[in-house]
């Protein structure tokens, strides 16, 4: 059982909500890690919105006199790269496909899997047989392998790796709304509501997602740091976002020609990329800590 | 016993029967197939050919009939790009494969259940720190760029180690740790958690109190019961290590199936991209069994069948 007072279907809706904020920010003044870690994702997802603001069109156009100048020269903080374009404005905007891949993908692949799941749990049957074979192939099948099979035949682009990312991601949303729509189902309320009449969609939305809700959450914030990783090694491989667009992943394996005279073009990047994860993994930690300490992963 | 080989064989080879059906119409459903498996710069007449002689003009089920029958025998084609039976292309980088994974599961195995048992029975010390810090830092670093970082570090500025390639010792010195960082990771993490679980059950108390040594206490006691999560994972963790070979491979041009899989990706070779997908689950499939049956060994209570 959770410690947070799960909420008891409509009779306190709004009660239970407030109770749970407020343990949050009490648990947060507690962990300087997690706040910080908070307000650094703040920081970097302002930074995703206010890029083409921040970032001057001329990013993406060589400038040959001034290549591959080290940090910190010339008004360059992150130095230039092999065609003389400034490092820190393309990490900017790459800031900006991290957080849109890490974001679109989390949430749809939210959106498919938890009804098939919760259905699965539910109803059993052949749809449960179904997915828990999917559940099974997709865990013989190397993820990335299948994120760039799919990339490959689709065509490359950031538009076709958010839905490579969903079709290898959907399916561990709904093995875990599945698993917990199993223990929830045989709960007295669900019975209830079942005798009573209540239509299913009812059942579902009120009754049974409200309680399966809280692990869904703490494993979608580790879900974004896994997407973010898997675009970026996707970009890395070649086959995601195409050149002039900076994605870091990309950047990183640009940078890897030049490994012997420009550091700062393979580790700026890639150090953005291991701080967001950082700040995302600690942010779950602490999320499923406070939210349900029941969880171990 | 053997009839529950058998099964897991058999669901085994349905998971592969499965993949290989996916690939298969992915690669017919998503436009003309002919434009995947030719060459770029075809001509228009040599597709037709291509189309003729790869039998795109029958039907789809008449195509998958093929395809099937030819796979269960081992035929998946010919690499449009080197002109020879894709499967052998895999199979001749089997053993680097196994070499760089085989090296990366015996470093985290040697590293990250020492590291977790310390940081356990030490609760709270410096060890426990370190090895918490590293079961962080594990989850968040992306592999290809600990490896890029590994290799700035190691190759291009300390001139210690060779950048890339596969020949003596010291080129797979690199990938191998690379490979084996974020293992060492999950290990430490799960070793530590598992063993403090056990730690404090009753039985250990009444080890100790019958006047056992620490150290009889530790390894007959604590690890035994604790090496049965250790075994799940390391099924899990063969899955995990392969597809970790798929990107670091091509940081340190590492000649593997992960990358000549990537690079049969990037050359739309997709015969032998097929070939690759059936060798990865069927290694993980038998990696997974291996497990299973290792923890009779580990818990007799376990029944299987």
């Amino acid at each position: 059982m959770s410690t947070v007072p799960v909420a008891a279907s409509g009779t306190s809706g709004i009660a239970v909500p407030r109770t749970r904020q407020n343990q949050l920010l009490r648990s947060l003044k507690r962990d300087p890690w997690a706040s910080a870690s908070l307000l650094f994702l703040l920081a970097v997802v302002l930074a995703a919105i206010l890029s083409p603001v921040l970032v001057p069109d001329t990013i993406n156009s060589p400038s040959f006199g001034s290549r591959l100048l080290p940090p910190l020269t010339d008004g360059h903080i992150a130095g230039t790269d092999q065609l003389g374009r400034d490092v820190w404005g393309r990490m900017l905007l790459g800031a900006r496909i991290s957080m849109t891949v890490g974001f679109l993908t989390v949430v749809l692949s939210a959106l498919i899997g938890v009804p098939i799941g919760m259905l699965a749990g539910y109803y059993g049957g052949w749809l449960d047989v179904l997915l828990m074979r999917l559940v099974d192939v997709q865990l013989a099948f190397p993820f990335i392998l299948l994120a760039l099979t799919i990339n490959a035949i689709l065509g490359l682009g950031l538009r076709n790796i958010i839905i490579t990312l969903v079709i290898a991601g959907w399916i561990e949303y709904a093995r875990i709304a599945r698993g917990e729509t199993l223990v929830v189902r045989e709960r007295e309320f669900v019975q209830a509501a079942h005798l009573t009449g209540a239509r299913s969609g009812r059942i579902f939305l009120r009754h049974i997602l409200p309680n399966i809700i809280t692990p869904l959450i703490v494993i979608s914030t580790l879900q974004v740091a896994r997407f973010i990783i898997a675009e970026a090694s996707i970009s890395f491989l070649g086959f995601g976002v195409q050149p002039p667009t900076p994605a870091w992943g990309s950047m990183v394996s640009e940078g890897l020609d030049y490994i012997f005279s420009a550091w700062w073009l393979i580790t700026l990047p890639g150090l953005a990329l291991a701080l967001v994860a950082l700040a995302v993994n600690i942010t779950g930690d602490w999320l499923r800590d406070t939210l349900d300490p029941r969880i171990r992963t | 016993m053997k009839g529950y080989v058998l099964g897991r064989l058999a669901s085994g080879l349905i998971v592969i029967f499965l993949a290989l059906t996916a690939v298969f119409f992915m690669l017919r459903l998503s436009g003309d197939p002919v434009l995947l498996f030719a060459p770029m710069d075809t001509s228009r007449t040599n597709l037709e050919e291509i189309r003729e002689r790869m039998g795109f003009n029958e039907p789809l089920a008449v195509q998958y009939a093929t395809f099937m029958g030819d796979a269960i025998q081992g035929d998946f084609g010919e690499s449009t790009r080197e002109r020879r039976p894709a499967i052998e292309i895999v199979l001749e980088r089997l053993p680097a494969t196994l070499q760089l994974g085989g090296l990366a599961l015996v470093i985290s195995l040697s590293v990250g259940i020492p590291l977790g048992i310390l940081s356990a029975t030490h609760h709270g010390s410096g060890w426990d720190k370190v090895a918490r810090l590293i079961a962080v830092l594990g989850q968040a670093i992306p592999g290809f760029w600990l490896g890029v970082l590994l290799m700035l570090l190691f190759a291009v500025q300390l001139n210690w180690l060779p950048t890339s390639g596969r020949g003596g010792v010291q080129h797979i010195i690199l990938p191998a740790i690379t490979l084996s960082a974020l293992s060492t990771a999950r290990y430490a993490r799960l070793t530590r958690s598992t063993m403090l679980d056990v730690l404090g059950q009753d039985y250990m108390r009444t080890a100790k109190a019958k006047g056992l040594s620490n150290g009889t206490v530790l390894w007959r006691h604590a690890l035994k019961n604790a090496s049965i999560s250790l075994i799940t994972m390391t099924g899990l963790e063969i899955g995990r290590l392969i597809e970790g070979a798929v990107v670091i491979e091509q940081v340190f041009a590492w000649p593997g199936m992960g990358r000549v899989t990537v690079q049969a990706l990037l050359n739309r070779d997709f015969a032998v991209v097929m070939a690759a997908v059936v060798l990865f689950a069927a290694m993980y499939t038998l990696a997974n069994l291996v497990a299973d049956l290792a923890y009779g060994w580990a818990d007799p209570q376990v029944k299987l069948g």
